[in-house]
């Protein structure tokens, strides 16, 4: 313990060096300025930016990195809120509410919130990472495919209360986005499914296309010649921007509990972090006593998921670092920047090349204060941005998007997709279909799909393995029993209004399968 | 308006035809005279990104031409070849490739182009043995106890980055020389994923890349058995080689080459292939060389070729043997 603090307080030593400190700036502004564009995420900013590390010493030049990683990650967040726009699939999540916020003109009070959440996230987040590391690192390991079979099937049963309005068309969805997901090369039995004999499809659709398409340009399809400009009712004035009391209040737990989310998320590589911001929604929509106010500008909904992400991004640093497994494509590239710099991650980067992590650990403290510091003048800045007539911000961000998933795998294939997305999920959005449980699908469902086939795999095909497992066993027993519990609340079935005085339709059970059996219950 | 349009044809057409000339014009000794394009078939930040970024460093500074490398991932490197077969043959796209090359002929029933014959193999930058690993908990303290207990049908299984990887073809074609019974593969979608498994004991080998694999062994998370090369790595140089260990021959390695597609003339090939090897023999290169935990290809023009068409087909036989196909 008093080790760790002494590691930390040298850590912060580095990370203050002015050089340190000037790169690490660097890293976070040119992070967020990117992380703003549609279409760009933290990928594509850092392999802009890798070949400056060249010229660097370790220490700076990995600063840079993280910097640029949790400096996008939080310019992500400005898009999905202000714009629906997605680049950062975790992102998406926060579209949900993050955007009907700004419509109302509170776009400056949900990014306010944000900011908070991801600070105070972070810092549990990194207190963590001082403390608990080798704890981490050694249950990094306990998650097999079992185990983590278990964990997706809880959160494809908590997502399903991700969707508004009618459940079975939530249902529908999130069956759409599990076809979509199977789409692609099996990874049990290298069979190419639903590719239609194109080669791009066989590593799968492109998250970042699904994402942006189902929510940005989709969204933009509909509201063209409707909409004069997206933050027409936006209050401008500093005042305005600071969230109340009220609402501070109202995004203290959620944020707390997202931050939890995320903690122990990130304790279990493998599980990424679109996921994690949708059990953290999820969870929140649940404890919620007014859930049907969830999609509709609920500020909890921004302030959940978004310290979820965060704290879950901090953590996945440790098996990173630690035994090089790389959570994300992101943190695979930071992998490579550092074996440039011969430094060869694993089990002892921590003692060999302590001013390293350490420095590391520190930075993003500081860098989080840096990014703080930055965005709070330039809220404004970007809220006013809505006001940009629509005939000119829906190009713009139109070709933003297109270069943004073009870079993705230098491909225009995947500019397709987004166009194919877009269009698609204009026509549900005319439907009324909720988004979002195809993205919650897509996500899943392979690694549903590929962790139990593995589990069998391994275990040569007894499917008792699942309860063997006392992890895995423990979270089939509550994924069996929020169904119980739905079934029972079913079968008791909510056939008046309840004191609150709301219609049976409006209620909040949106578990897919117990309103299933609501609908056969009532029949028979 | 009309003149406005018929300008924009003209400058077209011109253009059109400035190309045509400058293709017609382009030979060994005005190469490279605009940007050279370096296509991977991974996402940055691999060894085939790392390496491809150095030698593109070293194009810029001798040729004073851009050198870009394009990362294009998809479909086991097949979507990268497609395009650069579309491409121009003319030198200015080069394709840098792993040793993935030479699986997918064997792996993959239908491939849109015939490697062997439209692909010119220039020279081969690295190469890597494979290290034979099992979990720090592992019953199994030598290559004779593994396979001892792979002699009972369906005991051990082994890991890999995916149908069709480097690793499951090594493991296969090991399983079959050691006359193991009915070897379990468990495909994972990357190399950490499979280390992950090993290393937790519920796989129980895998043919792990020195790079990954030397940090987890010095941290006593793994035990090498033995290294897939002929010879021993100097980087565990107390580790036997499966060769040694009683299966004389047994030598695999993987490898990271640079390519052009068929029709480059051949003194353009020439020419990239003598800035090839000399700035694999520079000192930078030779660091990062290292870094990779891999040592120089030292193969170039037709001898590449050889390995290529040798691995091709020791792979195709070893995929027919143990089932391994994709799509």
């Amino acid at each position: 313990m008093i080790q760790a603090l002494h590691d930390l307080w040298g850590g912060f030593g580095v990370a203050l060096m002015p050089q340190n400190l000037m790169w690490s700036f660097f890293g976070v502004l040119v992070g967020n300025l990117i992380g703003v564009l549609p279409g760009m995420g933290a990928l594509s900013a850092i392999s802009i930016l890798l070949p400056l590390t060249y010229s660097l010493t370790p220490v700076p030049a990995i600063l840079m990195l993280a910097g640029i990683y949790y400096g996008s990650m939080y310019g992500g967040a400005i898009g999905a809120i202000l714009l629906n726009l997605p680049s950062h699939p975790p992102h998406a999540v926060t579209c949900l509410d993050g955007y009907p916020l700004t419509q109302q003109g509170k776009g400056g009070v949900a990014l306010s919130i944000t900011m908070m959440a991801s600070f105070f996230a972070a810092s549990c987040g990194i207190i963590v990472m001082v403390f608990l590391s080798p704890l981490l690192v050694s249950v990094a390991t306990d998650f097999g495919p079992p185990e983590l079979f278990a964990i997706m099937l809880l959160g494809l049963l908590c997502g399903a209360t991700m969707s508004r309005g009618a459940a079975l068309n939530g249902i529908a969805m999130a069956l759409l986005g599990l076809v979509v997901g199977a789409a692609g090369t099996d990874v049990n039995s290298g069979v190419a499914r639903f590719t239609f004999g194109f080669d791009e499809l066989s590593d799968k659709v492109e998250l970042v296309a699904l994402a942006l398409g189902l929510f940005g340009v989709s969204d933009f399809l509909c509201n063209v010649n409707r909409v004069k400009a997206v933050g027409s009712k936006t209050k401008l004035s500093f005042h305005d921007m600071k969230p109340s009391a009220a609402e501070l209040k109202q995004s203290f737990f959620p944020m707390l509990r997202g931050t939890l989310v995320g903690l122990l998320f990130g304790a279990m590589p493998g599980t990424g972090p679109t996921i994690t911001t949708f059990v953290a929604y999820a969870l929140e929509k649940r404890l919620s006593k007014t859930p049907d106010r969830f999609g509709q500008g609920a500020i909890e909904g921004v302030a959940a998921p978004e310290a979820s992400s965060h704290s879950k991004t901090q953590v996945d640093f440790i098996p990173t670092m630690s035994l090089g497994i790389p959570g994300d494509a992101v943190m695979a590239l930071i992998l490579g920047a550092l074996l440039i710099q011969g430094i060869q991650p694993g089990p002892q980067l921590i003692t060999e090349h302590a001013d390293l992590f350490w420095g590391l650990v520190a930075s993003f403290w500081v860098g989080n204060i840096l990014l703080i510091v930055l965005n709070v003048p330039l809220i404004g800045l970007w809220v006013r941005m809505l006001r940009l007539p629509y005939r000119y911000m829906f190009p713009s961000a139109l070709f933003f998007i297109a270069v943004g998933v073009y870079s993705t795998n230098n491909s225009l294939f995947e500019v397709g997709e987004v166009l194919v997305f877009g269009v698609a999920g204009a026509v549900l959005l005319k439907l009324n279909f909720p988004v979002a449980p195809i993205l919650l699908g897509y996500v899943l469902g392979p690694m549903l799909e590929e962790n139990f086939r593995r589990a069998l795999i391994i275990s040569r095909g007894d499917l008792s393995v699942f309860l063997s497992h006392p992890i895995s066993a423990v979270v089939l027993a509550i994924c069996a029993g929020i169904l119980l519990l739905q079934l029972f609340l079913a079968v008791r079935g909510p056939r008046v209004p309840d004191r609150a005085g709301r219609q049976p339709h409006n209620l909040p059970s949106a578990e897919p399968v117990a309103d299933h059996q609501k609908i056969l219950g009532t029949h028979s | 308006m009309r003149f406005v349009s018929r300008i924009i044809r003209l400058g077209l057409l011109a253009s059109c035809v400035c190309t045509a000339l400058e293709a017609r014009a382009e030979s060994a000794n005005d190469y490279p005279s605009r940007s050279i394009r370096i296509d991977i078939p991974f996402t940055p930040g691999g060894p085939t990104d790392l390496l491809a970024r150095g030698l593109a460093k070293h194009f810029n500074a001798d040729w004073k031409q851009t050198a870009i490398v394009e990362n294009r991932p998809g479909a086991g490197g097949i979507v990268t070849l497609r395009v650069a077969l579309d491409a121009p043959r003319d030198g200015y796209t080069l394709v840098l490739h792993s040793d993935g090359m030479s699986i997918t002929p064997a792996v993959y029933a239908t491939l849109p182009f015939d490697t062997l014959r439209d692909f010119i193999p220039i020279a081969m930058l690295a190469k890597t043995p494979n290290a034979v690993v099992v979990g720090e908990d592992s019953p199994y303290h030598t290559l004779a106890e593994l396979v001892a207990a792979g002699q009972s049908s369906g005991k051990i299984s082994y890991a890999s980055a995916g149908i069709g990887s480097a690793q499951q073809m090594q493991a296969a074609k090991f399983a079959s020389r050691a006359n193991m019974k009915d070897p379990i593969h468990v495909p994972f979608k990357g190399t950490p994923e499979a280390l992950t498994a090993v290393m937790a004991g519920r796989v129980d080998f895998v043919f792990a890349p020195m790079a990954n694999a030397v940090p987890l062994i010095k941290a006593g998370k793994l035990r090498p058995l033995a290294i897939s090369s002929a010879e021993r790595s100097p980087l565990l140089p107390d580790v036997p080689s499966v060769a040694e260990s009683g299966y004389p021959g047994f030598s695999e390695e993987q490898w990271w080459g640079l390519f052009a597609p068929a029709g480059v003339p051949q003194d353009v090939i020439e020419k990239i292939e003598a800035e090839t090897k000399a700035a694999v023999e520079t000192d930078d290169m030779k660091n990062l060389i290292t870094q990779l935990s891999s040592s120089p290809g030292e193969a170039y023009g037709e001898q590449f070729g050889k390995i290529l068409k040798a691995d091709i087909e020791t792979n195709t036989a070893a995929a027919k043997a143990a089932h391994i196909e994709a799509k």
